[in-house]
């Protein structure tokens, strides 16, 4: 990704990962645990679980100490990039893989056994046709079909690629004459409580003979006695201080950051010291000023309602008790996590960031709070207590804005305060700006707020104009006769100053069908903005594989289109995927937000500049063409279904 | 030849090599080059590219991350223009506005026709040297000798907006330096922009849209 020297870098949170990326934008924030990371990757020889919660910068900080320590990993396993079915003939097929591709390079020699002979269709010693197999270089129906005869094969002898996998470790231990260092990144996205997880565990084992680092989420260190990961040394990253958290958000506005500087402080307290969650605010306080009509105080409003709603929309809520025992005592028990039955509720909440912990605060409890963007869903909870809305209501009051003049809560206070006075209490019913306010931020949990497309289109344009920067969005409607129109309207957009392929495709789920076949097959494809239509009903097994693909798609620019009634069946099983993707839902009526008058004047303006269709400027005509008839019928009643 | 005289002449020759877009397309593409250019000069993100209505050019500028400021212009032709600049800081939806209008139709000292009939430009294009050109991109684009400031609550001394630029072409770019809040580039902009002009001078040469656009 290009990074600005000295303005804005904004992204949806993913990990830093150059020289670039961490002189411009790493807060050293990590303390003990970086320290204690990086001493492991210089003198460590035991297999070490790094975990930390979605969002809280895992992977920057194993990226980061990687580079300082100088000690690259020998094998690193994506097992977030390749999983298919989510079964062991994925995890076995990745950890052999990414082994052989290690033994080649250092020219092991591996004839210590037959496996691709064993395996099928080659020659006793040809590896090199194995490694293809089990993971084609290019991707075609028949390379396809291929690599998932063999990891059928490979799942039915798990036991036996075990120890050929251990073998190879042994073998090339030897030859680096140190512990052998595995990375083993990705387990973080799968779900603590789910079959895949458990299906996995004997993986984890066979890879606990060295010096292996897996990347996990928080939930997952909190393990049963008896568990394959119960026995492995743990390191666990925190939440960030609130000032760490200004200092990020302060380097990401570079020379713009001054003028904020307090906006970036409310921020940072919304964001509950999650750096994702932080950014994502930001992202969004960044569109919403920039809107005409907003000031800053709505803006920041809007961000945290914008937020809430990409990240908890639809998703299935911890209980009432749970929160409210973190509430009154700052601390939830370890054992919370770990007891069977209807204490999971702890072990989901922590997985879906509803909670945050931080420390340790004895042997047997953790520090940890309630995420300040879902507070207000729970039972019990109110503004005047919220120590994040006070934030934001001085603010205001700081700002010269009213508080109860903040976005969508504007009511006129002294009149309310007049009834307030007038009516006896069990009669008054007005709610205050602070209560208006605290509903708009909950509403971003129970339903996405609508917007129109030419909202939508000011959200992403920052990453939809400009090839520098890759983001995703879902974009859920209720009207199936505009989304070609919305579409060719982004598209046409999207090549508004650099020439841009667009490509779009309908992929089918639902029973017999094989979505991710075809996800892999169009992302092989050379182009910049993936547009991607989801028909069919999709089902579970198939909307989680596509789940763990998360950091499969960081570098791509994506359009995905759902039918509103599927969203709210699919964004349960997204916890990872949705915290690289912003959510929209579509208003019905295009003329709302684009009138015929504007498209013609954006098209008058390209009309005399397109010298190609193959140039930013003949892309827009096309497109801009295909807006204006559906504008055009639409005036004049033509039924486009 | 007197020293303001030569300057005189350049001041006049830089805004017709630089910033005279001939035709309805090259103004068209000198803008839409402009926008373009916004985002990396500024490290921001892109403007939204300019749209044609009823024969008029209009684009707006969003310059909140700066000065919680937004600039729209609208380009009837190089000698009809205005650009808004809306301010908008926490005044609940109360916003600031000025104007900055030129209508070719009224009347302006002709600089032009005197040096026309002076009849030197030859030779004092021949005659300038390094300083000249400073002074005279200084006085049309990096300090120019009327400008403005913003005041409360921003009061940023280094934005000078010039009151005296008629040229459309001209006064946006000079906007594109003056809003521009890294002091690397704009201390790389001025070596650049002495560098271009002088050559241009020199080979008495137009601009083209995508070198004055270009990133120091």
């Amino acid at each position: 990704m290009k990074r600005n020297r000295f303005g804005i870098n904004i992204d949806e949170g993913i990990p830093l990962v150059s020289e670039p990326d961490f002189e411009l934008l790493y807060v050293p924030c990590f303390g003990e645990t970086a320290e204690r990371l990086n001493s492991w990757l210089v003198e460590g020889d035991k297999p070490l679980l790094l975990g930390g919660q979605i969002g809280s910068g895992k992977s920057t900080l194993i990226n980061k100490a990687i580079q300082e320590a100088g000690r690259l990993p020998d094998v690193t396993l994506h097992f977030d990039q390749e999983v298919l079915n989510l079964d062991a003939g994925d995890f076995w097929s990745i950890a052999l893989a990414g082994l052989l591709e290690t033994a080649f390079a250092k020219g092991i020699d591996l004839n210590f056994c037959k496996l691709p002979e064993e395996l099928g269709q080659y020659q006793a010693d040809d590896w090199p046709a194995l490694l293809e197999g089990l993971r084609p270089r290019t991707f075609s129906m028949a390379s396809f079909n291929a690599k998932m005869t063999l990891r059928k094969k490979v799942a039915k002898n798990a036991t036996y690629i075990a120890k050929i996998i251990v073998e190879i470790g042994r073998l090339l231990e030897a030859s680096v004459k140190r512990p052998l260092f595995i990375f083993a990144t990705g387990l973080d996205k799968f779900d603590p409580l789910s079959p895949t997880f458990f299906a996995m565990q004997d993986i984890v084992v066979a890879l606990a003979e060295f010096k292996t680092l897996y990347e996990v989420n928080a939930a997952h260190l909190f393990q049963k006695p008896g568990s394959p990961l119960y026995p492995l040394d743990r390191l666990f990253i925190s939440v960030l201080k609130s000032d760490e958290v200004i200092e990020m958000l302060a380097k990401r506005m570079g020379v713009y950051a001054q003028p904020v500087r307090q906006e970036l402080e409310i921020l940072a307290n919304w964001s509950g010291g999650n750096p994702r969650q932080a950014l994502r605010l930001l992202s969004h306080f960044e569109t919403a000023r920039k809107t005409r009509k907003r000031n800053t105080g709505e803006s920041l409003a809007v961000a945290i309602r914008e937020t809430t709603g990409d990240f908890f929309a639809y998703s299935p809520k911890p209980s009432d008790e749970l929160i409210k025992t973190i509430r009154r005592s700052g601390t939830i028990g370890a054992a919370m996590f770990t007891l069977p039955g209807d204490k999971d509720t702890a072990l989901r909440a922590l997985y879906g960031n509803w909670i945050f912990i931080r420390e340790k605060s004895s042997d047997a409890s953790w520090a940890a709070t309630v995420n300040p963007l879902v507070k207000m869903v729970f039972n019990g909870a109110t503004p005047l207590e919220d120590q994040e809305v006070k934030l934001l209501r001085d603010y205001a009051m700081i700002a010269g804005i009213s508080p109860s003049g903040l976005g969508p809560c504007r009511i006129d206070e002294k009149e309310r305060k007049k009834k307030e006075a007038e009516e006896p209490p069990w009669k008054f019913k007005e709610k205050s700006g602070d209560q208006l306010l605290w509903e708009f931020i909950a509403s971003g949990v129970e339903q996405p707020i609508q917007t129109n497309l030419s909202e939508t289109l000011d959200v992403l344009a920052d990453a939809l104009l400009s090839k520098d920067r890759a983001d995703r969005a879902i974009l859920a409607y209720k009207d199936d006769n505009l989304t070609e129109a919305a579409r060719a309207y982004l598209f046409a957009k999207a090549n508004s100053y650099e020439y841009q392929r667009c490509k779009h495709i309908v992929i089918t789920g639902g029973p017999g069908m094989q979505p991710m076949t075809e996800i892999e097959a169009f992302l092989s494809e050379d182009t910049d903005i993936f547009s991607v239509e989801f028909a069919g009903k999709w089902e579970n097994s198939q909307l989680e594989a596509l789940d763990k693909q998360r950091d499969r798609f960081i570098n791509h620019q994506m359009l995905w289109w759902i039918p509103f009634n599927d969203l709210k069946d699919y964004l349960p099983h997204w916890t990872q995927l949705r915290q690289l993707f912003e959510l929209f839902v579509l208003e019905d009526e295009l003329l709302g937000s684009i009138s015929e008058e504007e498209v013609r004047a954006d098209l008058a303006f390209f009309e005399d500049m397109a010298d190609s269709e193959q140039s930013p400027e003949g892309n827009v005509l096309s497109n801009l063409k295909i807006v204006l008839e559906y504008l055009r019928n639409i005036r004049q009643g033509v039924n486009h279904g | 030849m007197d020293k303001q005289v030569i300057r005189a002449y350049l001041w006049q020759a830089v805004i017709r090599l630089g910033f005279c877009p001939a035709s309805t397309k090259d103004q068209q593409g000198w803008l839409y080059q402009y926008g373009q250019s916004i985002k990396d000069f500024w490290e921001t993100s892109y403007p939204k590219p300019p749209r044609l209505e009823n024969g008029r050019i209009t684009a707006m500028i969003d310059c909140t991350d700066i000065l919680k400021l937004s600039v729209t212009y609208q380009v009837d032709s190089a000698y009809k223009f205005n650009v808004h600049f809306q301010y908008s800081y926490t005044l609940d939806n109360n916003q600031l506005i000025w104007i900055h209008d030129v209508d070719g139709n009224f009347f302006c000292f002709p600089q032009q026709l005197f040096l026309n009939r002076d009849g030197r430009e030859k030779a004092a294009l021949k005659k300038f040297v390094s300083d000249d050109v400073k002074a005279v991109i200084d006085g049309l684009i990096l300090h120019p000798k009327a400008h403005q400031h913003i005041a409360s609550p921003i009061n940023n001394h280094d934005i000078r907006i010039g009151g005296g630029l008629d040229n459309p072409f001209l006064f946006l770019f000079h906007l594109r330096y003056q809003l521009c809040p890294i002091p690397d580039k704009r201390q790389k902009e001025k070596k650049r922009l002495l560098a271009l002009f002088s050559d241009s001078l020199k080979s008495n040469s137009s601009i083209t849209a995508s070198s004055l656009m270009a990133q120091p």
